[in-house]
């Protein structure tokens, strides 16, 4: 009998454990974050140490993120979106899923990378850059990519792994960026002879990096900050930057429309302090470069002030993002619509 | 032999009185198939069709026009056909090699049939990326065979023949139990009679055994086949430039924020696998598997002499390969930067135990009570629809087999916009990701007890309703008891999926309640290879250790 109660009073236990959605920290900002835990970890410890504001965070893919906080906008869970290329925010704030808060601050940033009503905060500004695995390149005798058009060549025939723009923001930059530095036409046109060369596309973003840094490909196309990572912990990449200019992603955060009036408080802290000096640290102490001009992260491998960047103009990037995708879809991964 | 066609339920009979009575008769076992019905159709149909509907119906209300647009694309129908060769091959490898090995360790005198048996279990513990990363750590251009012992400069895994390899391997296991749960449960006195009269071992085998476990092996391919349609995880990492629908529909859904063409194509995935699903209904409808007839049975034959040779050698072969890849994630859990420098190194263990087991725990807590919701909840829902024909069994045969064949991520996108309001506000608690689990595992333990009930004669339990037992109490101490088998099946698969599901629960998961696959994938996109090789042999021993545990009980008390 006894035994019994004792079963009984452990699942009621259990029950009640389970239902709550943790009730002990409904306070604490939820927020999604596609970063590395370790990132998202980082950033928010260092910004409750300076705000005292607790955070708790859920790590998605920022595709993910946008198709969840859709899910739920009639009662939104999370208070903050923290980072994510701006596409996915330009988009979230064009359904209205987004808050507008013009943050503190923001007028320190180059105004092209800014939301004109405030839906969304730029935090961090990563260019693209080439990686490449040296023991692959002496393998097929090729040198190290210098130009966009590097890519199509012929030497690197099954050596390429690219993310697919749809699913990755750094896909989608560089596709953006050769359209913009190229002109439509021949950049389909070189995107067509670079697919001939490319093994896999992943989803991720980070993946084609991972495959260069184990040596199962010779290039890739990445963010400044994956190869960071990659350096950081020991693997041997090597990376270069295109001669006719790199193109970048802004990233951003952003309050989500709707949510408690909590943690809609917070979110807009969050926003405020993130392009403070210790919110750009923290924030460069992830290897993404400043949005705010001046921090630089000491440890970073990786010298970006003599990069040379193209005017990328990621709101047209954007605003054509639908149409730019529909037709990498159609004329480069499914030729066979095209011919 | 009783006919099992009598039994099958056919809900559109009509309200007879002869369903009334059924229901008179068995009012308490009628309220635990309502409320059972209500669950999955809560559950499992409203959020698949919540996101279904998206399909034709857009901010124009419906829109024919963007689904014509959709369906007009080369695109669809070329991941279309690749779905189908892919499911159909992995189907096909996957029930063989199952039934090799569930033959093998059932019926012959094979030497060791334990550490078979253990090694055929392992793949169903396969945290997701971990066999796409050991075929590329493998296989790969850098890989330990083609290059450290081939010298294979430039292989290339990505593509088809990976795919085929991984979702055999991964799936075989469901293969395995589901037909070795029916071997088993074979009364032998048909084959020993079989035996006697003179036929040949190869005709007792041919004409008595095969015939017996073809429901076992047909809803096998039809499971491996459904659970490869749906598989995103593999075709996404490893997939190359063979696109499958699954793949298609996520990037439409994610990347492309078109939730129509997303939606659109995940129903149409859903067309292979309930065709499959129909034939199989059709074909083990029209015949009779019975064997359990509560008569004394004698002990099984084993098969021994030269047969048994190539058999084992076969078997062994399945396993080296299997153990391969799993000795592989554990290798990279050691090494220093797997496949660049390879020093051993105990660094990421250090990692993952400073790291602390919060999300392990979670994991192992939710899939804990989501195991026996499911698997008992399997076994009712066997029973219910092979044995009784209450009205209305055809909601929970498909809505079962709908939440089944519906890829993850609409499970997933489903219950977020299904349960984020009162009066279902479940979003952000545990039971979101409870529910899910159960709902998306439910259908393996349905198909392993409708198989063994089938064996069972109806008479075992009429004689228990004669003697005076209410229904429910039949149930749960005389054919709970006799589906064991099925009952190991559906625990140890529920169990293991729900530690290792991935595409639903991402959707679900909160700040509280984080999992370790989202651990793990967290580790693979930041290039951490070895912590999440670490991570997955953990998660790997963790689970090997509660399997053993789970059966040592089961067996135990089966002794008592």
């Amino acid at each position: 009998m006894s035994r019994r109660f004792a079963l009984a009073s452990a699942l009621a236990v259990l029950c009640s454990h389970i239902f709550s959605a943790g009730s002990a920290s409904a306070a604490a900002m939820t927020v999604y974050c596609p970063m590395s835990e370790d990132d998202c970890g980082a950033v928010l410890k260092a910004f409750k140490d300076d705000t005292g504001i607790e955070a708790q965070f859920v790590r998605i893919g920022a595709g993910e993120i946008l198709a969840r906080i859709r899910a739920e906008k009639n009662n939104p869970q999370a208070g903050l979106w923290l980072a994510g290329a701006a596409d996915n925010f330009i988009q979230a704030a064009s359904e209205g899923l987004l808050a507008a808060h013009k943050a503190a601050g923001v007028e320190k940033v180059d105004q092209r990378f800014t939301d004109k009503e405030g839906r969304w905060t730029p935090i961090s500004l990563s260019p693209i850059v080439f990686a490449y695995s040296q023991q692959v390149l002496d393998e097929i005798g090729a040198k190290p990519p210098t130009s966009w058009k590097s890519f199509a060549d012929a030497a690197f025939q099954q050596s390429v792994a690219l993310a697919h723009p749809a699913s990755s923001g750094t896909a989608y930059v560089a596709l953006a960026s050769m359209v913009q530095l190229l002109g439509e036409e021949p950049a389909f046109s070189l995107m067509k002879d670079i697919d001939k060369n490319v093994v896999q596309y992943t989803r991720s973003g980070v993946a084609p990096s991972r495959m260069v840094a184990n040596n199962e490909i010779a290039l890739a196309m990445a963010y400044t900050q994956d190869i960071e990572a990659a350096l950081a912990q020991g693997y041997p990449v090597g990376y270069s930057f295109p001669e006719e200019g790199t193109g970048f992603e802004v990233n951003a955060a952003a309050a989500i429309a709707n949510a408690p009036e909590e943690q809609a408080k917070s979110a807009a802290a969050f926003l405020d302090w993130v392009l403070t000096d210790k919110g750009q640290a923290a924030i460069g102490a992830t290897f993404r470069g400043p949005i705010v001009p001046g921090y630089k992260n000491p440890e970073a491998k990786i010298d970006l002030s003599n990069v040379k960047m193209i005017d990328y103009d990621f709101t047209w990037a954007g605003e054509n993002r639908a149409r730019l995708l529909q037709r990498y879809e159609s004329d480069v991964r499914h030729k066979s619509d095209a011919k | 032999m009783t006919l099992v066609s009598q039994a099958t339920p056919s809900g559109r009979t009509g309200a007879s009185p002869a369903f009334l009575r059924k229901i008179t008769v068995d009012p308490w076992l009628f309220g635990l198939f309502a409320l059972v019905t209500l669950s999955v159709l809560v559950f499992a149909v409203l959020p698949i069709f919540t996101v279904m509907k998206q399909a034709v119906v857009t901010d124009h209300g419906f829109d024919f026009a963007a689904l014509a647009d959709t369906l007009s694309q080369s695109f669809v129908w070329e991941s279309l056909v690749n779905t189908l060769l892919l499911g159909a091959t992995s189907a096909v490898i996957a029930t063989a090699a199952g039934f090799l090995l569930a033959f093998s360790a059932t019926r012959t005198t094979m030497p060791g049939k334990t550490f078979i048996h253990g090694v055929a279990l392992l793949p169903i513990i396969s945290p997701p990326f971990v066999m796409a990363l050991a075929v590329v750590i493998l296989f790969g251009r850098s890989g330990l065979v083609t290059r450290e012992l081939l010298g294979i400069r430039n292989a290339n895994v990505y593509g088809f023949h990976s795919l085929v390899l991984i979702q055999s391997l991964a799936f075989t296991p469901i293969a395995y139990l589901n037909i070795r749960g029916m071997l088993q449960s074979i009364d032998s006195a048909l084959e020993d009679a079989s035996a006697s009269l003179g036929a040949s071992r190869w005709t007792t085998f041919s004409r008595v055994t095969l015939p017996l476990v073809t429901p076992a092996i047909l809803s096998s391919t039809l499971l491996v086949f459904v659970k490869s349609v749906e598989d995103f995880g593999n075709p996404m990492l490893i997939g190359g430039n063979f696109n499958t629908l699954a793949v298609e529909a996520y990037s439409q859904m994610v990347g492309y924020f078109n939730l129509q063409a997303g939606a659109l194509l995940a129903s149409l995935m859903l067309v292979p696998s309930m065709t499959a699903f129909l034939i199989h209904r059709y074909w083990v409808s029209k015949r009779s598997y019975v064997t359990v007839t509560g008569k004394p049975t004698a002990q099984t034959i084993r098969i021994s002499g030269a047969v048994v040779i190539p058999l084992t050698i076969l078997c062994y072969a399945v396993a080296f390969t299997i153990l391969t890849f799993y000795l592989t994630v554990i290798y990279v859990s050691f090494t220093k930067l797997p496949g660049v420098d390879n020093t051993l190194t105990l660094a990421h263990y250090k990692t993952v135990f400073t790291a602390g087991f919060e999300t392990l725990s979670n994991s192992l807590l939710l899939a804990g009570v989501a195991t026996p919701v499911t698997a008992i909840a399997g076994m009712l829902i066997a029973y219910l629809l092979v044995r009784k024909a209450f009205p209305g069994s055809f909601l929970l045969r498909w809505g079962t087999l709908l939440s089944f064949a519906a890829p993850g991520t609409i499970l997933g996108i489903g219950y977020v916009s299904t349960f984020n309001a009162p009066p279902m506000l479940l979003t952000g608690t545990a039971f979101i990701v409870v529910a899910a689990m159960v709902v998306k595992n439910l259908q393996v333990g349905i198909e392993a007890g409708s198989n063994q009930l089938r064996q069972i004669d109806k008479s075992i339990e009429e004689a228990s309703t004669v003697l005076g037992a209410s229904n429910t109490r039949t149930f749960f101490e005389i054919t709970l008891p006799l589906l064991k088998p099925a009952l190991f099946t559906s625990l140890s698969y529920a169990f293991t999926r729900s530690l290792t599901t991935l595409s639903a629960v991402i959707f679900l998961v909160s700040a509280n309640w984080t999992l370790i696959t989202v651990t793990i994938l967290s580790q693979v996109e930041t290039l951490k290879l070895g912590v999440a090789a670490a991570y997955c042999s953990i998660l790997v021993f963790v689970v090997l250790a509660i399997l053993a545990v789970m059966q040592f009980l089961l067996t135990s008390t089966s002794k008592r």
